[in-house]
């Protein structure tokens, strides 16, 4: 069965080809984003004649959603997906550690409800949401992305660390709790180490979830200086329909940190996500 | 399982708590009641019963329709694409980690941006339909978005496109837990490629299964960005979904309370949808 036979050297260019749709828009994206955008009326799936930077810089330079420029949407996307992260973590963490390890009635009805919030849609909540935030004063605030992001990404950040933990041995805890150690001390010394794998996931999909996010987004910073790429880009294409290579030039610019930390981490997200998703 | 309530106090849980009950539970309640009412988010709200329901199932089950097909669609692609792509890059292959990551990567840009790219592609004068023309096959070249059938087509395709190698992870795991020696030792016994996976690998993906269709289902019935940037719910509405016809009553008409109505009707269908699927293979098998 391991044995590299004719059949797997078959299945091996099979699964290349199969791959071409998935390569076939990126080859399209990045000669749209350095064709030069006087050059019209060609074809659209040559290589650019001469290709250029002048979108990218243009799409650096140029206002989006609010925002003076792309590098203010870049700073607003960076400092607010880092902060929901690592409040989510130091938050969820020690929720999801208390869930696994309390049998009682009450734990199961509490659980229940954080899985009730994870399956219900963003839009019904959404306007009552909403009229709070504005009564709150905090719209167009970093403070109220951050806890709106917070609130909506708690629920599967719990769903995940209770999954994992339940399925840990509790000899160490044990073992530390005989020795005299308080709770807290117990979750940080002993417990959060060994959720690491956890907290990786956790930290990959909410983090993926608060960079590429849309709408709460556009609901609650849309056409203010705290508006973050996604809002960018979508008045990128408001302002500027059919200017492909503009747009493109400011999608590549948005999606770059990502796929960046994706080749550099590439394994281990992977093997988070499996690992999770059976724990 | 020993239990030890002492060392797991219960004020770990209370800031996560509280930040769910204020951002997503409490506005949700809050949200169900004014289904019942008239708000437009100005005016008082007045009662007015089940009149909001009744309206929607009068005027809005196309809508419901768009949303079972797309959601059907993209449950039975994107798991059989996900769960074929899995089988093929289990192990053995030389480059499977380069082609794993290579069909990972659209799951990682934003919905959005991915749903502007196949809009470029699909367009009129785009590269799908300069493909065809070049390729003599001047007949198939169409505005694949101006049109309802081949609109909620591509809304699908573009899904499955994103997200098929999130799905593939799901799998893999499973896939690869598969002990050689079983399967050999039935390859000997006479069983087939298909009786293998039929009798041994299946069985021992039923959990993957289930968190896949119900992950899928969730998506598919919340479906929102794609449809947006593809068709913003047209020809004529011919693929508004539930979600965009929510956000479009409530947020665009300002009727908060007949777009809380659907949001209901949506959260039961996908209660609904995650329960039978959770529950359903697990019983079938207990």
């Amino acid at each position: 069965m391991n044995g590299y036979g004719r059949w797997t050297a078959f299945r091996e260019v099979g699964l290349w080809i199969g791959a071409l749709p998935m390569l076939a828009p990126v080859y399209l994206v990045l000669t749209t984003a350095f064709r030069d955008r006087s050059e019209t009326g060609g074809s659209t799936l040559a290589p650019p004649a001469a290709p250029t930077l002048s979108n990218m810089r243009r799409a650096w330079t140029e206002a989006g959603g609010g925002t003076e420029s792309f590098s203010q949407a870049l700073f607003n996307s960076v400092l607010t997906t880092c902060a929901v992260v690592l409040l989510l973590v130091v938050l969820a963490a020690p929720a999801g550690y208390v869930l696994a390890r309390r049998g009682s009635r009450l734990s199961a009805v509490v659980f229940g409800l954080f899985t009730l919030a994870l399956i219900m849609p963003i839009q019904i909540g959404m306007i009552p949401l909403y009229a709070v935030m504005v009564e709150a004063g905090l719209t167009g605030t970093r403070v109220g992305l951050i806890l709106v992001y917070l609130g909506l990404e708690m629920p599967l950040a719990v769903f995940l660390y209770t999954g994992y933990f339940r399925g840990m041995p509790t000899a160490y805890e044990e073992a530390a709790r005989v020795d005299g150690a308080r709770p807290l001390r117990v979750f940080v010394q002993i417990v959060f180490p060994l959720m690491r794998p956890a907290t990786g996931v956790v930290a990959t999909l909410t983090g993926l979830f608060v960079w590429n996010d849309f709408f709460v987004a556009l609901v609650f910073t849309g056409d203010t200086d705290k508006a973050t790429l996604p809002v960018a880009v979508y008045s990128f294409v408001g302002r500027f329909t059919a200017e492909w290579p503009l747009i493109f030039a400011a999608a590549l610019l948005a999606a770059a940190p990502v796929l960046a930390l994706f080749a550099f981490a590439q394994r281990s997200v992977m093997k988070g996500f499996s690992s999770t998703l059976h724990g | 399982m020993a239990k030890n309530p002492q060392s797991a106090p219960w004020a770990f849980v209370v800031p996560a708590g509280a930040l769910t009950l204020l951002c997503v539970l409490g506005p949700s309640l809050f949200g169900a009641l004014s289904a019942f009412t008239d708000w437009d988010g100005l005016t008082t709200p007045r009662w007015v019963g089940l009149a909001n329901f009744g309206e929607f199932f009068g005027e809005g089950s196309g809508v419901v329709v768009q949303t079972l097909i797309l959601a059907a669609l993209y449950v039975i692609g994107v798991n059989a694409v996900g769960l074929g792509l899995a089988l093929g890059l289990a192990n053995t292959l030389r480059t499977r980690h380069v082609l794993r990551a290579l069909f990972l990567v659209p799951a990682m840009v934003s919905p959005l941006v991915v749903a502007y790219i196949w809009k470029f592609i699909l367009d009129v004068d785009g590269p799908l339909n300069e493909v065809l023309g070049n390729a003599g096959l001047d007949s198939l070249v169409r505005p694949w978005l101006g049109q309802r059938g081949t609109a909620l087509t591509a809304i699908v395709m573009v899904m499955i496109w994103q997200f098929s190698g999130y799905h593939m992870l799901i799998y893999l795991a499973g896939v690869q837990s598969v002990q050689d020696e079983l399967l050999e030792a039935a390859q000997v016994d006479g069983a087939g490629a298909w009786r293998r996976f039929r009798d041994i690998t299946l069985p021992l993906l039923r959990p993957a299964l289930a968190i896949g269709t119900a992950l899928s289902t969730i998506s598919a019935f919340m479906l929102f960005d794609q449809v947006m940037a593809l068709t913003g719910g047209g020809p004529a509405g011919g693929t508004d979904t539930l979600g965009t016809y929510v956000y479009k009553q409530a947020f665009v008409n300002g009727r908060y309370g007949y777009g809380a109505a659907v949001a209901l009707l949506l959260v039961g269908g996908v209660c609904l949808a995650a329960l039978v699927q959770v529950r359903g293979p697990r019983g079938r098998r207990a």
